[in-house]
């Protein structure tokens, strides 16, 4: 008896080891070249979280879209924070910013060799808007003219500003002149999806490596749940020739801690850390890392007030400028987000300039990060004097927060930093998540903490400047407006070279910060700690872009 | 027999029940909503709570959830969008089982062997080492052991990996540090009940016997000290198997233990109530095996 549990005991230990896939055992800097093909380059990037799904409309936020940017293109492409041609090699904007013509490449193709059409994107856009479905990217759509009342069953899908003029040109209808959507569009949510494998594969499409087909740089070819993505090269992709790597291996479910210990071990090329002193020990041994804002924190300011008695003091600029220069960013970053940078200006530090870094070429204090008393009197006077009003006269501001203990703290500071530099009245407004945005959509509050990533910007250049100034904003009430802000940004996205962009992008940092709708207070940073044999990984505002990596010997 | 497991299985099923029952309305009682998220706008987040009937009373949810559940449908997952409950156990399960088993085993094995040696020469120097062991396995938290011995032997010295599962290296360190509290539990328990089992009158008997010591320790003391050792062999494979979330995490294994603390973070109710029904399953059913083995075991528990 005892035996023939031992027995049974040394077979299933047998046959555990010897019935799982077959792992990788060589550390990854071994190239694999095969004797008649051209060398296999593979790197391994390392995650905490796993993918939920591939159904580019059904992805919340979650690391879904760090493999989907690989997998997918949308008409446009963002790679390094600019705007350049994706699926479509050109288009037409109308002069009121409205309609977009884009062209389609015809030699687009699916990462299954059949050619992308407008059609397939017309398709998809209408299904993020499906009313009977509830996607998660509903929102997203609409950008375009009657998503939003298509999406509520009050029109139809024919009203809705997407339309087919032939094959390869495709024809949006904006319901707002936004300058923003050639950005938008290059995002994950516009990428384009296969009407005949969606519906093959209903509600359990993008759940699997065989239930989704892509049309981006590479396609996936296996997915183990909670422990790896393997991402190989599209050799259908229209710009081949620009990808290096053959074969892109995501492992997941890897903490901070075990990251280093297998960055150290070469079971991993690429991993992305939030602090700093974790990954000391990779610096020392030569690894080497790119920065890259990955967030802010700001709060909001409500130019039309939380109230009538509100509205003509927040409604004034110098009043907002008072409100700005009072704040202490440093002693809130210090106190309540360690590891967060202070903000002096609207750039992040990890903008690209020029040639180099932004903040470089175009050095600008727009206040000091502990703050400037005397200049926020300064301005709380002038625009005294301009309501001729008195300090009396200025109600109780409504700071509306998040009722968590780190928002709490900071509404905390900066309602002690009004009534100590100002000698301005406020009160604290802690909200669970629906209520306080309800509030913040009714506009019944004068501040507003938030934290973003910096993927809620989508619009490139200007999503270094962290304005918080977008008219797609849906939970935001608009009430700040600066037309003359508008027409640089008009400007930038028609301007020529990099050198006018540029220019045009400090004019507008500029201008935010003399007119401030918003206080920024500080930045957070991760950092994409690589193996010294992979190049070629770009920041892309908000997150590293490996699309172009290639391995050196 | 038949008919002790036959009643056996009727309360197995009772306690699934009351453990499915208590879960439901305690996961429901958690706050927030699976959809909870501040860059999706209301109306959405409001759409799918309903696509997915959560809008509707508990009750009902929960009688729909039974009706499923008697006939074998777990649900889908709200956070692997479109997976099925079923699948994403299946996939992961296996890991951990086999994880499970050989830490097992080798506790078992070790412990065993140590709680025998310990017996033998206790109060010797044998016997403080084995205890020292024992009592280090029991103190050293997993998350302690496991990042120590993967940077020693993985990054320093070279010669096991870091992470992963699918070859014999990569079983090695994780199963060990699963392994060694069970190990030290083991060797203790062992140590004691074999020191009882001596001084029994039948041992006498045997030694006046003539019998042999080694006969005498194998057959007849070792046989009768199982029996503690086996009362707690069912939780403890049960537990092991299930997934040690902390040795998986630690090197990097998809097995079921991550999938159980992820749900209940993101309140993926279906995964939750899969997983711990699974769970309750399967630990009750090893119950009722090890109390089988009990009985092929100790013919004095098997004639009662």
């Amino acid at each position: 008896m005892k035996k023939l549990l031992c027995l049974c005991l040394v077979i299933l230990l047998l046959a555990g080891c010897s019935n799982s896939s077959d792992e990788q055992q060589t550390p990854p800097d071994s190239e694999q070249s095969s004797s008649d093909g051209p060398v296999q380059k593979e790197i391994i990037i390392g995650r905490n979280y796993d993918a939920t799904t591939l159904d580019v409309h059904e992805i919340s936020g979650d690391d879904s879209y760090l493999i989907m940017n690989l997998m997918g293109e949308g008409l446009t492409r963002n790679d390094d924070g600019f705007v350049s041609p994706g699926a479509a090699e050109s288009w037409d904007v109308s002069d009121d910013g409205t309609e977009y013509v884009f062209y389609i490449r015809e030699d687009a193709r699916w990462g299954d060799g059949q050619p992308l059409t407008a059609h397939d994107f017309a398709y998809s856009f209408l299904r993020m808007l499906d009313p009977d479905a509830a996607h998660y990217a509903a929102d997203s759509a609409f950008i375009f003219k009657n998503g939003e009342k298509y999406f509520n069953g009050e029109a139809s899908a024919e009203d809705v500003g997407v339309k087919v003029e032939d094959e390869y040109t495709l024809r949006v209808t904006l319901e707002n002149p936004s300058l923003e959507a050639l950005y938008t569009l290059a995002r994950y949510p516009f990428f384009p999806v296969r009407q005949d494998v969606v519906e093959q594969h209903g509600v359990s499409y993008g759940s699997d490596a065989s239930m989704v087909v892509t049309n981006g740089p590479y396609n996936l070819v296996e997915w183990s749940r909670e422990d790896r993505l393997v991402l190989e090269k599209n050799e259908e992709y229209w710009n081949r020739d620009a990808i290096s790597l053959s074969r892109i291996i995501n492992k997941v479910g890897i903490t901070e801690d075990t990251a280093v210990d297998m960055l150290l071990a070469g079971e991993l090329d690429i991993y992305e850390f939030l602090s700093q002193d974790k990954f000391s020990p990779l610096s020392d041994a030569g690894f080497h890392t790119m920065s890259f804002v990955s967030g802010y924190q700001f709060a909001h300011m409500n130019a039309a007030g939380s109230s009538e008695t509100a509205r003509p003091f927040m409604e004034n600029v110098n009043f907002r400028r008072a409100i700005n220069y009072a704040v202490n960013r440093e002693g809130i970053t210090l106190s309540v987000y360690p590891g967060a940078e202070p903000a002096t200006r609207l750039t992040a530090p990890t903008t690209p300039g020029v040639e180099g870094l932004f903040n470089e070429e175009y050095p600008y204090e727009a206040w000091p990060a502990a703050g400037d008393p005397e200049k926020a009197r300064e301005c709380l006077n002038l625009a005294l004097d301009e309501l001729g009003a008195t300090l009396d006269d200025v109600p109780e501001l409504s700071l509306l927060c998040y009722e968590s203990q780190g928002s709490m703290l900071v509404m905390q500071a900066i309602q002690d930093m009004l009534l100590s530099t100002l000698g301005i009245q406020s009160s604290i407004d802690p909200q669970p998540i629906q209520q306080m945005q309800d509030k913040a959509r009714r506009g019944e509050w004068d501040l507003w903490w938030g934290g973003r990533d910096m993927g809620a910007l989508d619009w490139a250049s200007t999503s270094a400047v962290a304005l918080i100034y977008d008219s797609d904003d849906t939970t935001l009430n608009n009430s700040y407006q600066n037309p003359h802000y508008t027409e640089l940004y008009r400007q930038l996205l028609v301007a020529d070279t990099m050198q006018q962009r540029k220019d045009l992008l400090f004019e507008m940092e500029k201008e935010l910060c003399e007119n401030p709708g918003s206080v920024l207070v500080g930045w957070r940073t991760t950092w994409s700690v690589q193996n010294p044999r992979v190049t070629g990984a770009l920041v892309c505002n908000d997150k590293m872009n490996y699309t172009y990596a290639d391995v050196v010997s | 027999m038949s008919r002790y497991i036959a009643r056996r299985a009727v309360i197995a099923l009772l306690t699934l029940f009351v453990l499915a029952t208590a879960t439901f309305f305690l996961v429901k009682l958690l706050p927030g909503n699976p959809f909870l998220n501040d860059k999706v706008p209301p109306e959405i987040q409001q759409k799918q709570m309903e696509y997915y009937g959560l809008d509707k009373p508990v009750v009902i949810q929960y009688i729909t959830y039974l009706k499923n559940l008697i006939q074998g449908d777990l649900g889908t997952s709200l956070k692997y969008i479109g997976r099925k409950v079923t699948d994403v156990i299946g996939e992961s399960f296996p890991t951990s089982a086999v994880l499970g088993l050989i830490a097992i085993a080798f506790s078992q094995l070790c412990g065993l062997t140590f709680g025998i040696l310990s017996a033998q020469f206790k109060n010797r120097w044998p016997d403080y080492l084995l205890m020292l062991i024992a009592i280090a396995g029991v103190a050293l938290p997993s998350m302690v052991i496991g990042p120590l011995l993967r940077y020693a032997f993985g990054v320093r010295l070279q010669i096991l990996p870091v992470s992963g599962w699918g070859s014999w290296q990569q079983v090695v360190l994780p199963a060990f540090v699963l392994s060694l509290s069970n190990l030290a539990s083991t060797t203790r328990n062992m140590r004691a009940s074999m020191l009882g089992v001596t001084t029994q009158d039948y041992i006498r008997t045997a030694r006046s016997k003539g019998l042999p010591p080694g006969k005498i320790i194998m057959r007849h003391e070792f046989k009768n000290s199982m029996i503690p050792i086996v009362t707690n062999l069912g939780p403890t494979i049960a537990t092991m198997i299930m997934g040690s979330f902390v040795v998986e995490q630690i090197f990097v294994i998809p097995g079921l233990g991550k999938h159980f603390v992820n749900a209940v973070n993101t309140l993926d109710y279906p995964l939750v109530m899969g997983i711990t029904i699974f769970y309750g399953a399967f630990l009750v059913t090893m119950s009722l095996l090890v109390d089988i083995v009990y009985g092929l075991v100790d013919p004095r528990i098997r004639l009662s």
